[in-house]
């Protein structure tokens, strides 16, 4: 890059300072504040921004003018010529970059263009000043290190720190044949357990064998299972035979006895059956007798009590013969009674004939028809007739009556007749009170005035009313009459018809209405009636003049008083004849009465003559007479009755009277005794033999008794010696003695048998069947046969118990194998430590590849790089000092350089003189500008830094920086006498104020 | 109409040890111990609880070389329980449990019932009277790269045809081509339900008819995360209903924290939690791979303290928790940038450093001790190059934090 054009806006004292034209190698000269360190603060502030306020730097704004800023215009190697402005806005200026291709940009473009270089590295590495030359021996190793290192050398302790950090964390880590790193922990501990997991897989391939074995040994149990079951067995039977041998025993001796005794026939329980029976048959033949003895005392007892039979059938009759003793006192007493009543009958009898005194005997009464019927006729007629006699009484008195009254009213009327006034005065009277009367003439007249006087007045009222309304009813109807008028030419006009029509009509109905409302109606009328009511008037008036005055009062009470009579005249002619009627009807009444009379009496006649009365008691006894008849009928009968009644009591006493007579000549010794005698005899006779009878009852019902006992006795008797003879037969013996003795061997026999069954029960039950048994009878010392077979069996169970053990453990082998997992829990485990051994590994290996190429890197820079910018800085020196310093070595400590003079003293740098040191510095500058950065070709700026460098070492040096043909030199200085070592048209003049002159002259 | 329903799992891999775990706490060891186990419970559970009609294994059943006899045995447990339930269980072996090991052999149940090394068909008469013809081989060894799928040879006279085949799709390129077969080669046999296994991600290649890899049953690293588990398919003459059913008792699962908000430890903290909370899952337990990100903590201390408290805060809540969130690996970036070129310009001696690690190549050279070690030849397995790659990543990183002093 090349600076090629200059130009200050404003940038410290420098104002619009333009400077075109800079050439490779640029000489900037002035005198003090000419203005040098502005200008190459403004270069550097373009290029990298203006110093901000928080910078220690200074930032070189205008004092006495507004713009702050400038702009420079370079040449890059690839991008070609640029314009980068750069004015005053945030922190470190607002800038613009304007490629010549055409490109715009701002810091971005900018930052291409140098390469990203910060200030510092920039300054560092192009920017000279007398300060950092002068400065140099003053900083520290470290100081140095640090400068040497920002500025791109290596060797630092940042390096050696960071080597010696990696090799620390990879020897943590892992060592080839370390034990304690982690790597090698881990790495062994998966070494063990890869063992572990190579043991149990091999376990598992022992799996197959042992499944096997396990077969194998299930079998050898099985088969010491069935021996140890067979000795068991065995020893049970030996203990069961221990138990059952003296039963066995027993039961063969008791077979034999059975079979010695042999069978024997006899009855079950025989010998206590035939005593049973015989208990039972001697008290039997001892009742027998003793019944029989009783039945012969009873037949001699009953032979002795009979009872008459005979008298005894005729018991019922005889008794109710002698119940009937007591009424036949009961009948006398009746018949007396009954005889007393006769006679009494036969006195009202002859009373009743004597009153009616009839000519007809009883038979004929009898005969007479009374029935209901009869009575009833009979009541009806004489009620009648009763009747008929009080309504004749009443008649003739209400004759009578009338006839006064109707004489009474006669007289009445004759007088009433005389006291009125005669016709023609009455006339006279009346026309004299009639047409005088003025008072009511006068009262008349007045009305008539009055009424006469209203009528005008309203007439009057009227009339005015009218003429109103005439008048404003006109306008109104004219109104009308224009509007319909104007509607109506309207219409004529627009032609509409109807419209027109309408209002013709409306125009007419009007006009018509208008006139019609002008006439009067009322007015009209009133004159009438006025005219009317006058004429009137005038008449009364007339009336009134031609009356004569007369004293009227007393003609008036006259004619009213007349009247009166009159009236009264009138009323009683009315009742005159009101009572005549009466009179009549009365008269009326009573023929009528006659013609009923005649009828009742006919009908009173006939019934007399079915009553066979005579008429003259019929006519006011009838009733009486047909109550007699009656009466006598009853007692009639009622007397026959009692005749009967009487036959009969006399009939019954003669009955109860002849029967006691016969059974007293039948049954009784004494004979032709009273009534009541034999009839207490008879009774007597009843009650013995009664007596009788139930004893001999008595004594036949115990008789039967006994016989029925004697018989039952007998039969069981019968039966009892049946059993025994059975027995005796089923023992197959004679005698019962024989009976007895069978009987006991047979109870022997019984025993035996039963003992025998017991044993078998016994035996029953046993695991030994029968047939095994015998064998048995052979072994002598059971015991110890059983000893024998218990050791026999300990063995076997201690055998089994050894297998079982064995089994057990193969099967829990086997289980853990299958579920318990080991294997698996191992090759989990396993998996989990080789994943963290690898992810430890990963680790490792960061460090160990960082590792290397940091020590590839720095061995490239040690080996390449280095001795390159070495060998360049040896050059340089070499050419500075003529010579005298060749060699630049390397601290071992990376920390610094050593410089080696023509006799080989080595030299630290602070050991070097002020202008050496300065020309080391220089040296190895310019060497890294060449070498590390040759690959940026930035302007090397120089800010006259060689003042302390003689004048063969200043030529020198400017020889050297001539040389330096890749990067454009801008060098700035105040000494005119180093002008001489440049051409003139290099150096370019600074004035104060900025004048400038490319031709400085000598 | 005719239906069966079976349940269609495979590469239960019983037993087999999970990858890339640290040391766990005991009880969180035995059930990661226990998980394939838990995993075949649920199946077993489930075809009872279904009344399935059968049930197909398609597949590495065991885990190779590390096939231990306790997953035998519990396998053979679990068979009983469906032999007691009459459920016949249709197994096929893959590349990881082929015949010809030569690890103990269990005697299975009689439900079981075993393909051998040639495809063959079997036939089932379902309880409700469908007939069902299955085919299926069992790998004879660990390598068979055979077109098998040409062997298959639909048998008529059955209400369903369902294939049993343990094999790589051919487009699948990244898992050994063991018995190829493309879904064409599957669809032209016109079966009606192709049960596969080997590939561990749950894959549906066709719908019609169903070719299905329903996955392992439980994840056993990283890679394998998300739920895992078996199908239970109900086949009618129409249709087909195909019920995931998740097994896996464990769960791995990776998730990524930005922590560019957090200003100090607590804030990371709780960021972690909630992130933990969030991937809980009820009844199962998380494996959790969890990135944090951005990480910009001022304090010196505190930034220590995520790289060494962090985790164990974390863990100390989970130790106990039956749902657990269990980090294994927990990876912290900052957000600290390192402008390459920056450096270059400030020390040459970085643009060398950087130039070194662009051309480096000898990596396993600078690993050599430890990897060419004795016993670490023996238990490190080889890096691959995306490995050292990221090695080589993190030490440039730990170099220029060792170097870079601002």
């Amino acid at each position: 890059m090349k600076i090629i054009e200059i130009h200050i806006y404003g940038y410290g004292q420098l104002e619009n300072v333009k400077i075109t034209n800079l050439g490779d190698f640029q000489v900037f000269f002035g005198e003090n504040e000419a203005g040098k360190s502005t200008i190459m603060a403004f270069i550097h502030g373009i290029l990298f921004g203006f110093p901000t306020k928080q910078q220690a730097e200074l930032r070189y704004e205008p004092k006495h003018s507004t713009k702050y800023g400038g702009k420079i215009r370079i040449y890059h190697e690839e991008l070609g010529y640029a314009i980068v402005e750069r004015i005053k806005g945030k922190a470190a200026g607002d800038v613009k970059v304007f490629l010549d291709s055409g490109t715009i940009g701002g810091e971005e473009l900018l930052k291409e263009l140098t390469a990203n270089f910060d200030k510092s590295l920039f300054q560092a590495i192009y920017s000279f000043n007398l300060h950092g030359l002068q400065n140099i021996h003053q900083m520290k190793g470290e100081e140095i290190g640090k400068f040497l290192f920002s500025a791109g050398a290596l060797g630092t302790e940042q390096l050696s720190k960071a080597e010696i950090f990696l090799q620390k964390e990879l020897d943590s880590r892992f060592k080839p044949s370390g034990k304690k790193p982690i790597l090698n922990e881990k790495l062994q501990a998966l070494h063990e357990i890869n063992g572990e997991l190579k043991k149990t897989a091999a376990k598992n391939k022992e799996y197959e064998n042992w499944v096997a074995k396990k077969e194998m040994l299930q079998k050898e149990m099985a088969a010491i299972n069935d021996s140890l079951h067979g000795i068991s067995d065995r020893v049970e039977k030996l203990n069961e035979w221990k138990r059952i041998e003296s039963i066995v025993k027993e039961e063969m001796w008791t077979k034999k006895e059975i079979n010695e005794l042999g069978e024997i026939e006899f009855p079950a329980r025989g010998i206590e059956r035939i005593e049973k029976l015989n208990q039972l048959i001697h008290p039997h033949n001892a009742e027998i007798i003793s019944i029989a003895e009783r039945i012969e005392n009873l037949k001699k007892e009953l032979a002795d009590i009979e009872p008459d039979l005979l008298f005894l059938e005729n018991e019922t009759v005889i008794l109710t013969l002698l119940d009937q003793v007591p009424i036949m006192e009961q009948l006398r007493l009746k018949k007396q009674q009954c005889e007393a009543k006769l006679t009494e009958y036969e006195d009202k009898l002859s009373i009743t004939r004597e009153k009616l005194h009839l000519p007809i005997n009883e038979e004929e009464i009898s005969s007479i028809n009374t029935n209901i019927f009869m009575r009833n006729q009979v009541e009806i007629v004489s009620r009648k007739r009763q009747k008929l006699v009080e309504v004749k009484e009443e008649l003739e008195n209400r004759l009578q009556e009338e006839k006064i009254t109707l004489e009474e009213i006669e007289k009445d009327v004759r007088f009433a007749e005389r006291q009125i006034l005669p016709k023609h005065e009455r006339v006279l009277i009346e026309e004299q009170v009639d047409g005088n009367d003025k008072k009511s003439l006068e009262w008349e007249l007045k009305t008539l005035q009055d009424k006469i006087e209203f009528y005008q007045q309203t007439i009057d009222r009227e009339q005015a009313v009218h003429e109103r309304m005439k008048k404003q009813k006109r306008i109104q109807f004219f109104l009308f009459e224009f509007i319909l008028l104007g509607l109506t030419l309207y219409s004529l006009l627009t032609k509409e018809w109807v419209l027109l029509f309408l209002g013709v009509l409306g125009c007419m109905a009007i006009a018509i209405f208008m006139a019609k409302s002008t006439k009067t109606f009322k007015e009209g009328e009133m004159k009438e009636t006025l005219n009317g009511l006058r004429e009137k008037e005038k008449q009364l008036k007339q009336k009134l003049q031609s009356l004569v005055y007369l004293d009227i009062t007393k003609l008036e009470n006259q004619l009213m008083l007349d009247n009166q009579r009159r009236q009264e005249l009138q009323m009683l002619k009315t009742k005159l004849k009101q009572q005549h009627a009466q009179y009549e009807k009365i008269l009326a009444k009573i023929e009528d009465w006659e013609v009923e009379s005649a009828k009742n009496k006919e009908k009173l006649l006939s019934i007399s003559s079915e009553l066979k009365i005579p008429e003259y008691i019929a006519a006011s006894f009838l009733q009486e007479a047909f109550e007699l008849i009656e009466q006598y009928k009853s007692i009639c009968r009622d007397k026959s009755q009692l005749h009967i009644r009487l036959e009969q009591i006399q009939q019954e006493q003669a009955k109860i009277v002849e029967g006691l007579k016969f059974y007293e000549n039948r049954f009784l010794q004494e004979k032709g005794l009273d009534l009541h005698n034999s009839a207490y005899l008879l009774r007597n006779k009843l009650k013995e033999e009664h007596e009788k009878q139930i004893k001999s009852q008595e004594r036949l019902g115990k008789l039967d008794d006994l016989k029925a006992d004697l018989k039952q006795k007998s039969q069981e008797l019968e039966l009892l010696q049946a059993e025994h003879n059975k027995l005796l037969q089923a023992a197959k013996v004679e005698t019962e003695q024989q009976f007895y003795k069978l009987g006991e061997q047979a109870e022997k026999y019984s025993k035996l048998f039963e003992r025998l069954h017991h044993l078998k029960s016994q035996l029953q039950y046993s695991i030994l069947p029968e047939q095994v048994r015998e064998s048995y009878l052979l072994i002598h010392n059971s015991d110890e046969v059983i000893a024998k077979c218990n050791l026999e069996a300990q063995h076997l169970q201690a055998n089994l118990k050894k297998l079982q053990e064995e089994h057990a453990s193969i099967k829990y082998e086997i289980q853990i194998l299958e579920e318990g997992g080991v294997y698996s829990d191992i090759l989990h485990h396993y998996k989990q430590k080789k994943f963290e051994l690898e992810v430890t590994a990963k680790e490792w290996s960061v460090y160990s590849l960082a590792q290397e190429i940091l020590s590839q890197t720095i061995d490239k820079y040690k080996n390449v790089h280095l001795p390159r910018m070495l060998s360049k800085a040896e050059e340089y020196m070499s050419f500075l000092t003529n010579g005298s310093y060749q060699k630049i070595h390397l601290q071992n400590t990376g920390s610094g350089f050593l410089v080696e003079r023509e006799d080989h003293t080595l030299f630290e740098a602070n050991e070097l003189s002020q202008g050496t040191m300065e020309q080391l510095y220089v040296s190895i500058r310019l060497a890294l500008a060449t070498t590390l950065y040759e690959k940026y070709q930035f302007p090397i700026i120089i800010d006259d830094s060689f003042v302390n460098f003689d004048a063969n070492r200043t030529h020198k040096v400017i020889e050297l920086l001539k040389t330096l043909d890749r990067n454009q030199i801008l060098f700035f200085t105040c000494h005119s006498h180093l002008l001489q070592h440049f051409r003139r048209e290099n150096i370019l003049l600074l004035e104060k104020g900025a004048a400038l002159d490319y031709l400085i002259e000598k | 109409m005719k239906k069966i329903s079976f349940i269609h799992a495979a590469d239960l891999h019983l037993d087999s040890p999970m990858i890339g775990l640290k040391h766990l706490p005991a009880n969180i060891f035995s059930r990661m111990k226990e998980s394939t186990f838990t995993s075949l419970k649920k199946l077993t559970t489930a075809a009872i609880e279904r009344q399935v009609d059968f049930v197909i294994l398609a597949g590495d059943l065991f885990d190779g070389e590390d096939r231990s006899l306790r997953a035998q045995s519990r396998f053979r447990t679990e068979m009983l329980k469906l032999e007691e339930k009459n459920i016949p269980v249709y197994v096929v072996h893959g590349n990881h449990d082929h015949l010809n090991g030569s690890w103990v052999h269990l005697d299975m149940p009689a439900n079981v019932h075993l393909f051998h090394s040639e495809v063959e068909t079997k036939a089932l008469n379902t309880k409700s009277g469908e007939c069902v013809h299955l085919y299926g081989f069992s790998y004879p060894t660990r390598h068979v790269f055979d077109r098998k799928i040409d062997d298959y040879k639909k048998a008529e006279g059955a209400d369903f045809h369902i294939g049993i085949l343990h094999g790589n799709e051919s487009a699948g390129t990244e898992h050994d081509n063991y018995a190829p077969f493309s879904v064409k080669d599957l669809q032209e046999k016109d079966f009606d339900y192709w049960a596969l296994g080997h590939i561990h991600k749950r894959a549906v290649l066709s719908e019609n008819p169903p070719i299905v890899y329903p996955g392992n049953i439980q994840g056993r690293n990283k890679k394998e995360s998300g739920s895992k588990g078996f199908y239970h398919v109900t086949l009618t003459d129409l249709d087909v209903k195909m019920d995931f059913i998740e097994s896996s008792d464990l769960i791995w699962e990776e998730t990524v924290i930005d922590a560019a908000d957090a200003s100090c430890f607590q804030d990371v903290l709780r960021l972690c939690q909630m992130a933990i909370n969030s991937i809980r899952r009820v009844q199962q337990g998380t494996l959790l791979i969890l990135f944090l990100k951005n990480i910009q903590l001022a304090d010196d201390r505190e930034k220590r303290s995520l790289h060494s408290e962090l985790l164990e805060l974390l863990f100390e809540e989970e130790k106990d928790e039956e749902s657990f969130v269990w980090i294994v690996d927990l990876i912290i970036t900052e957000n600290f940038h390192i402008d390459k070129e920056q450096l270059k310009t400030e020390a040459n001696f970085y643009a060398e450093l950087f130039e070194t690690f662009a051309h480096f190549e000898n990596v396993d050279h600078a690993l050599a001790p430890l990897y060419e070690h004795q016993l670490g030849r023996k238990y490190l397995s080889y890096l691959s190059t995306s490995e050292q790659n990221e090695l080589l990543e993190k030490a440039e990183k730990m170099l220029i934090e060792l170097l870079y002093q601002p």
